[in-house]
């Protein structure tokens, strides 16, 4: 349906289409976002656009941190408030290490300010009369703050996107994990979050897909808290819910790798070709894309009983497909071969797959429809 | 149905205030929340002394479409007017829908002028076979029809509509929002105000006492007036109370601040509509928090907004309508409305289900639908589509879903346009 140029979420990271003042990314222990985040500010870099790191958690990749072009909030902790901490007080321990308290938010607001005024002014003396590039600004993490104080921190976002609204083609970036609170207070920090945000990117592990195929359903096992492929530094799943300013709200799943070269991101529809087999012979065409081969349909009367396997992942499919070739000729099809394929008009298809209660009648040879008066021949 | 609405004077009965209604099933004072269709779920409009809590739809700005109509429809009456909001900055010209006739203004003379044409108009249209259903209520009251209007009036002179029509491709000319003077507590001044010494970071206190020193500022019944002074009404509007951006000295802030509400309103002039974001009280499993339940027993009616565009979509549900297509049934409508409670203010029970067109009370089965068109906000009965899909028989939205297109030969069925094939031909 989306092929990877039509994908929302690469004209949004890529600046081509879309206008979203405020993106927040999302991130789970089972991936970090951390990638992302960098991938998207090195794109942005790319495009000659101001970095305004706001650093709470920690500094960004050297190359961003001394590129010309980037200017550092520095809020992290020091070892010198940790140790500073040990006063039993109330605020302390509800809030743990490192909390902010209102004047901290305060300074914090200012800080990014500043920051932005001076980039802003680096800009007009660059380019003389007013400027072209906008400007982006990275909150590495809000966990901390929203462990502080959750009013101060949608506080603190909503007016950095004010203020980053007024600069042209500027944007602010920022990453939280979702799954670090308890039920309560997740949702409420993630839905206000997400209520204030332009563009909300949630990034998944690439394991998850399996999960979100049609008719996945659990083996009853646990899943492992880590598998190998979670936190997979250079590939995930990210989904996207955009907010246009026309009010209208568009949701996209899609898989994202990250060019080992270029260090860009690079966005891909995910697979749903890859599907569960029903147990009986019955596929429905327009839904699936890549039932060629003969030898995966030999592979599937072998394994009668389908109805515990859970959908095949891409991993799998490569695994049917290797007995094709140890044979002397070739037996795959080529996209394109598949894509015709599937656009064959089965002669009654129609009507086997069309919902109950449609009369589809194909007309034959003799039928012919005459629209005229039946009354014409009559002579009277 | 506080007595101090009808007491009787020597000198007269007491007028009831502009624009509202009375109910006549329990002699309750009505006030109309500007969408007509609302007040009929409500059973005529929301009472005066109730709280209305609409939660709010995700995402999506439907619930401020019906907060807007509420405003206008206050300055439209001359009522008195209160906007809280913690999440933005109010600017009230470009939000609040304007009149639908241009001819009309709040309050002016040349209303009663519209009145005795409506009455003329009226007598000609009397039925002359079907003359039985001549006072039953047509469905189109619920539009709010000019016709209609007649059957409303208590008071011809000098009688200012129960509830204005209004077009959301308008918006109220600013001298009318000026000279009705709305007291707006907006964006972060609510916090700052209320992290001082005084309220040590409880904005709901703060919010308390303002709206109680505004509502003892003439609208208290306890508070007595000189006699024959007209009463008016004030309308209080709280935008998402409970917002990631309220904070209180406690998580159970809310439910004080609802319950001292809810003394102060019960003894004075006053309907409080209030939006509510529930789905920031819901876990990942959608499940609400025990808190929404206390809050919704806490306001007299709760009315929900699910819309269909903003609800959560899980990772798979987005797969599954890559696959499937997007549905065609919920084209015409925008979301559901879900009706929680109905108002009741010192009775058994509610005394809606009679005198509602849509049937909404009594535990009826009707499902119950939003749609926001270009002009208009309106409830309907949520009506499936018919068979074969409407869009089927009309040009098809888009062809390239079904590849095996073919031509009709010349074009057969008595609804077929010719060239494309009609679903319902045999």
């Amino acid at each position: 349906m989306s092929t990877a140029s039509s994908l929302s979420i690469r004209r949004l990271v890529t600046y081509q289409q879309y206008t979203a003042p405020l993106i927040i990314v999302s991130e789970t222990a089972q991936q970090t976002a951390l990638p992302f985040l960098e991938a998207m500010v090195r794109e942005s870099l790319a495009r000659n656009m101001r970095i305004v790191a706001v650093c709470i958690d920690g500094l960004p990749s050297s190359d961003i941190a001394n590129s010309p072009k980037t200017g550092i909030v520095d809020q992290r902790l020091s070892l010198d408030s940790i140790l500073a901490t040990n006063k039993p007080s109330s605020a302390a321990t509800d809030m743990g290490i490192g909390a902010i308290d209102q004047n901290g938010f305060s300074q914090l607001q200012s800080a990014i300010d500043r920051g932005l005024q001076n980039i802003q002014t680096q800009m007009k003396l660059k380019s003389g009369n007013g400027s072209d590039d906008g400007v982006l600004v990275v909150i590495d993490s809000l966990d901390r703050l929203l462990r502080s104080s959750q009013t101060s921190t949608l506080m603190l976002v909503r007016r950095v996107r004010q203020a980053v609204c007024s600069v042209p083609k500027s944007r602010v970036v920022a990453r939280f994990s979702r799954d670090l609170w308890d039920s309560k207070s997740w949702s409420y920090a993630a839905n206000a979050l997400c209520e204030l945000a332009d563009a909300t990117v949630d990034v998944h592990p690439l394991d998850d897909l399996r999960t979100w195929m049609p008719g996945w359903y659990s083996d009853g096992r646990a899943r492992p808290f880590m598998s190998l492929r979670n936190n997979d530094f250079r590939r995930g799943l990210a989904r996207l819910e955009h907010k246009r300013q026309s009010g209208k709200i568009s949701f996209e799943v899609s898989s994202f790798e990250i060019d080992a070269h270029s260090q860009l991101l690079k966005f891909s529809a995910v697979d749903v070709s890859a599907e569960p087999r029903l147990p009986q012979a019955q596929t429905n065409p327009s839904m699936t894309q890549a039932k060629g081969t003969s030898t995966e349909q030999k592979s599937q009367k072998a394994q009668p009983t389908q109805p515990t396997q859970t959908a095949q992942t891409a991993p799998a499919q490569q695994k049917d497909a290797d007995p094709a070739a140890d044979l002397s000729f070739n037996l795959s099809l080529t996209d394109k071969q598949r894509q015709d394929r599937a656009n064959v008009e089965l002669p009654y298809l129609n009507a086997q797959v069309m919902s109950a209660g449609e009369i589809h009648y194909q007309m034959d040879d003799e039928d012919d429809w005459d629209s005229d008066d039946p009354d014409d021949d009559l002579e009277i | 149905m506080s007595s101090s609405f009808c007491k009787r004077t020597p000198a007269g009965q007491a007028k009831p205030p502009p624009a509202t209604r009375l109910n006549t099933h329990n002699a309750q004072l009505l006030v109309s929340t500007g969408v007509p269709s609302l007040d009929d779920v409500l059973g005529g409009g929301l009472p005066v002394g109730g709280v209305l809590l609409i939660e709010q739809d995700r995402q999506t700005g439907y619930s401020n479409t019906l907060l807007s109509y509420f405003a206008s429809q206050a300055i439209a009456a001359g009522h008195k007017l209160c906007i809280v909001n913690a999440d933005h900055q109010m600017d009230l010209t470009s939000m609040l829908p304007g009149w639908a006739s241009a001819a009309r203004g709040p309050a002016a003379e040349d209303s009663r002028s519209e009145n005795s044409k409506d009455k003329s108009d009226s007598s000609s249209d009397a039925m002359k076979i079907a003359w039985r259903y001549q006072n039953l209520p047509k469905l189109g009251d619920i539009e709010g029809d000019e016709v209609s209007s007649s059957s409303q009036q208590i008071d011809a002179a000098n009688e200012v509509k129960f509830c204005e029509q209004f077009d959301l491709s308008l918006r109220i000319p600013k001298e009318f929002v000026d000279k009705a003077q709305p007291i707006i507590i907006d964006g972060e001044s609510i916090f700052n105000m209320a992290n001082t010494e005084q309220y040590g970071g409880d904005m709901y206190q703060y919010v308390l006492d303002r709206i109680s020193d505004i509502v003892q500022d003439g609208y208290s019944s306890l508070i007595p007036v000189p006699p024959n002074t007209e009463r008016n009404i004030l309308r209080i509007e709280l935008r998402s109370l409970g917002s990631g951006f309220w904070q209180g000295k406690s998580p159970t802030s809310i439910l004080q601040f609802l319950h001292r509400l809810r003394g102060l309103l019960r003894y004075s002039y006053a309907a409080c509509v209030i939006s509510f974001p529930v789905h920031l009280y819901e876990d990942s499993s959608g499940i609400r928090l025990p808190i929404v339940r206390r809050i919704e027993h806490l306001c007299d009616a709760v009315i929900e907004l699910e819309s269909f565009e903003g609800t959560y979509a899980t990772p798979a549900d987005i797969v599954a309508r890559q696959i499937k297509g997007s549905l065609g049934a919920t084209q015409d409508y925008h979301g559901f409305l879900h009706i929680h409670k109905l108002p009741r203010l010192n009775s058994m029970t509610a005394s809606v289900g009679r005198l509602s067109l849509l049937h909404t009370g009594g535990g009826s089965s009707n499902n119950l639908a939003f749609r926001l068109r270009r002009k208009k906000f309106s409830i309907e009965t949520y009506h499936l589509p018919i068979e074969g899909g409407v869009t089927e028989r009309r040009v098809p939205a888009s062809d390239d879903a079904k590849p095996q297109k073919r031509a009709v030969g010349a074009g057969a069925g008595c609804g077929s346009v010719p060239g494309r094939k009609d679903p319902l031909e045999f």
